[in-house]
């Protein structure tokens, strides 16, 4: 009952300070840029198809074909590579005779007939019965997933050569499919052109899930993690110092309940209000971006969690902030400080593993001045100011690695069951678990402290 | 209950260096107005806070309805109206009153019918919507009065409840006051206005530098045996050798010039020595007009405790 009483004391004041009337405008805001958007896809059924045949083949090893992978920073045998690669006509061992749309209308949503030439030796490498059964149990996947169905495969009597048969193949459209389709975004009605690969040389951000990916991961769960995380400390950094006035913390503190239980609830209160704040707008975001591009990705849905986890944080911190000064601006402040100094630490950190790996290449490039070889130096992760950086780095919330499990949720499930991929600097698998574990211990240690000062000092 | 609803023993308060209360004793019985006066600084706020719970006693012991102070026990039935309170002004009457309740553990329907009925007690019913932001200061007095009485508490603490109220407001707080006392409950109350605190309280603390001067009733500290004013049309001469030859201290009260009357103070030893006096008086052919007693008044007991008495007649 007394936690009920804080919250709808926190209702109150939230809408007393229109702060939901925030919350819907820039909810409205972002609905009416979404509606505004476009994603149209492009008449290139056959570069994609041709990208699935590629993917076939591109990298045979002992575990079976290699998938085709998607991404932006694919590292070769990705769907970039494999566009790539029909371009080239390089590298393709089966080759696409014929790809028409049965209703012949060139869009993702359509069935396929498709004439391959396949050489015998593929399915034999790859242990498979027969070709025919190689193509029905491979061809059409990415990284595990179908993206096509296939409804039929013929083997074309009398034709091919020694070495070869001829397939005909009629595929039926998959989610994925249309996740790998390119497309042309833009934005307000068609005003503004984002990416359009129709008059350009196709890269892989041109395919819709890359598109929705860019979208979401950077200016959703990137800008916008921050932007709203700003909005959420400042919105509700009066909270507490306005319970700690004189006058009022009186008139509470003479209720039967205790004081840490009194900062706990009111503290919690702030939570579900940004919780129910950040549903709002990012329900609002994920409805409009999914209803627009046809993709209805829940990976996005994780940015709630994250987002009130990581205010849980530093709410904390500008709750004992406010609790030690009973100023809000000083619990405001701490919050800010808090944060910069992470986010500094965390620029300290990725620059030195950018640096030690930067360093051996640059030692291996030939100098025409200088004979024989350069040793590297010493790398600076290893000197004093290096391990104190990492130390620190390591026992302190890192929310650049909070919000790393976001994006490899939008990658897993835009691109379609894609390993998040170590950066090119970094040698580390990144740990959200960890991350978030430490974060957490943080912040509940700056809420045991406090209640420990509320607690225990006069008001 | 049977014991003191309130009693303390050797309670000091230090902040750092400064010692806002020192070694007070105290003891309140159930149903009774117990009133704590004394200067600005003197400690009153202070005590009220230590009694509950509010701020954490220095040295000794202080017991409220029978639990340690600032227990959850003893913070269920007890009521508080601070000096300067500063309610959420984001809030109406009811839904403060809401919030209270419900804080204290009052469940749903019962709180809805003491909303009302306490709205309607302080004057408050009828303006339900307004929100404390747009209150008076004697508005908000009222209100604070109700979330003092909201969950009906058997001790109220009243810091100063009249403070900003018109004379309509101070006699009708006053009224409630006196209700509460007939209901049972124990109030203690801080007040600078002396007259009120002489109307209501049954037994009054004088608190000076954070030391308890003088405590008892209104009786005991207001003297036993009151003076008696004896006032003549006309220089009432024998009445006035009789005094001498009896030996009976006494004061002409010349102060008031607007008097027409001859007006002597007189301290009888006995009520023989009395009755002889008005029997005197009587008889005296300066023509006895008029004879009351005079008791000294609390503020006289207030300024003599803090030992500014002559200085406030100079």
């Amino acid at each position: 009952m007394q936690f009920i009483a804080i919250l709808k004391d926190s209702v109150r004041e939230a809408l007393d300070a229109r702060i939901f009337w925030i919350i819907g405008i820039v909810a409205g805001i972002l609905v009416l840029l979404g509606l505004t958007m476009s994603f149209e896809p492009l008449p290139m059924g056959k570069v994609v198809i041709g990208s699935l045949i590629t993917g076939l083949t591109s990298n045979e090893n002992k575990q079976g074909p290699r998938r085709a992978v998607l991404g932006p920073r694919s590292g070769g045998g990705g769907l970039f590579d494999a566009f790539q690669g029909i371009f080239r006509q390089s590298n393709a061992k089966i080759n696409l005779l014929e790809a028409e749309p049965v209703n012949g209308l060139n869009l993702p949503s359509a069935e396929w007939k498709l004439r391959l030439e396949l050489p015998r030796e593929i399915a034999k490498k790859q242990g498979a019965v027969d070709s025919a059964t190689f193509l029905r149990d491979n061809f059409g996947r990415i990284a595990n997933t179908p993206v096509v169905a296939i409804k039929s495969v013929k083997l074309v009597s009398g034709s091919g050569s020694a070495q070869s048969d001829l397939f005909d193949l009629e595929i039926v459209p998959l989610d994925g499919f249309l996740r790998i389709w390119p497309h042309k975004w833009s934005m307000f009605f068609g005003g503004l052109t984002i990416l359009d690969c129709s008059t350009r040389p196709m890269t892989s951000f041109d395919v819709l899930g890359n598109q929705i990916l860019l979208l979401e991961s950077i200016l959703v769960a990137g800008i916008g993690t921050w932007v709203a995380l700003m909005l959420s400390v400042a919105l509700t950094s009066f909270f507490i110092p306005a319970m700690l006035k004189k006058g009022t913390v009186e008139t509470l503190l003479v209720r039967p309940i205790s004081r840490w239980r009194l900062l706990t609830y009111k503290y919690c209160g702030g939570l579900l209000f940004i919780g129910f704040g950040t549903t709002v707008i990012l329900g609002a975001v994920w409805v409009t971006v999914s209803f627009k591009a046809g993709v209805w990705s829940q990976a996005l849905l994780w940015m709630i969690p994250v987002i009130v986890f990581y205010y849980a944080f530093l709410h904390s911190i500008s709750t004992l902030g406010s609790v030690v000064t009973r100023s809000a601006v000083f619990g405001l402040i701490a919050a800010c400080l808090v944060w910069f100094s992470l986010f500094l630490l965390n620029v300290a950190k990725e620059s030195i593993l950018m640096m030690d790996q930067v360093a051996p290449i640059v030692a291996g490039i030939p100098n025409p001045q200088r004979s024989g070889t350069v040793e590297p130096g010493p790398k600076i992760a290893d000197s004093t100011f290096g391990k104190v950086i990492m130390g620190t780095h390591r026992w302190l919330p890192r929310p650049s690695e909070i919000d790393s499990f976001v994006r490899s949720k939008l990658q897993e499930d835009l691109l379609l069951g894609r390993e998040v991929e170590k950066s090119p600097f970094s040698p580390e698998i990144l740990d959200w678990k960890e991350s978030a574990g430490i974060t957490l211990g943080h912040t509940i240690l700056a809420l045991l402290l406090a209640c420990l000062v509320f607690s225990y000092r006069d008001p | 209950m049977a014991g003191p609803v309130l009693s303390v023993s050797g309670l000091t308060k230090r902040f750092r260096k400064f010692e806002a209360l020192v070694g007070v004793n105290l003891s309140v019985e159930p149903g009774t107005v117990f009133s704590l006066l004394g200067q600005n600084g003197a400690g009153k706020t202070t005590l009220i806070k230590v009694l509950l719970g509010i701020l954490k006693p220095s040295e000794g012991t202080a017991r409220v309805l029978g639990y340690p102070v600032g227990s959850v026990q003893a913070r269920r039935k007890i009521g508080y109206l601070p000096e300067d309170h500063r309610f959420p002004e984001y809030h109406t009457g009811p839904s403060l009153l809401e919030f209270y309740g419900g804080l204290q553990g009052i469940p749903r329907h019962e709180r809805r019918k003491r909303i009302g009925f306490w709205l309607d007690r302080v004057g408050l019913g009828g303006r339900e919507s307004v929100r404390i932001r747009g209150y008076s200061k004697g508005m908000k007095q009222r209100i604070g009065l109700a979330q003092a009485l909201i969950h009906d508490p058997d001790l109220v603490f009243l810091d100063e409840p009249t403070d900003g109220v018109d004379p309509v407001g101070r006699r009708e707080i006053r009224d409630l006051m006196l209700d509460l006392k007939r209901m049972g409950k124990t109030l203690f109350l801080n007040s600078h206005l002396l007259g009120e605190v002489e109307l209501v309280s049954d037994r009054v603390a004088i608190l000076n530098k954070g030391k308890m001067v003088r405590e008892g009733s209104l009786t005991e500290l207001t003297g036993g045996r009151p003076s008696w004013i004896f006032g003549f049309a006309k220089d009432p001469t024998t009445f006035r050798k009789t005094l001498m030859t009896l030996g009976v201290p006494n004061t002409y009260l010349d102060s008031n010039q607007a008097s027409p009357f001859h007006q002597w103070e007189v301290f009888p030893k006995s009520e023989q020595v009395l009755g002889e006096l008005v029997k005197l008086a009587g008889e005296d052919p300066g023509g006895l007009r008029f004879l009351h007693p005079r008791r000294e008044s609390l503020e006289d007991v207030y300024l003599d405790s803090l030992g500014k008495k002559e200085a406030a007649s100079t």
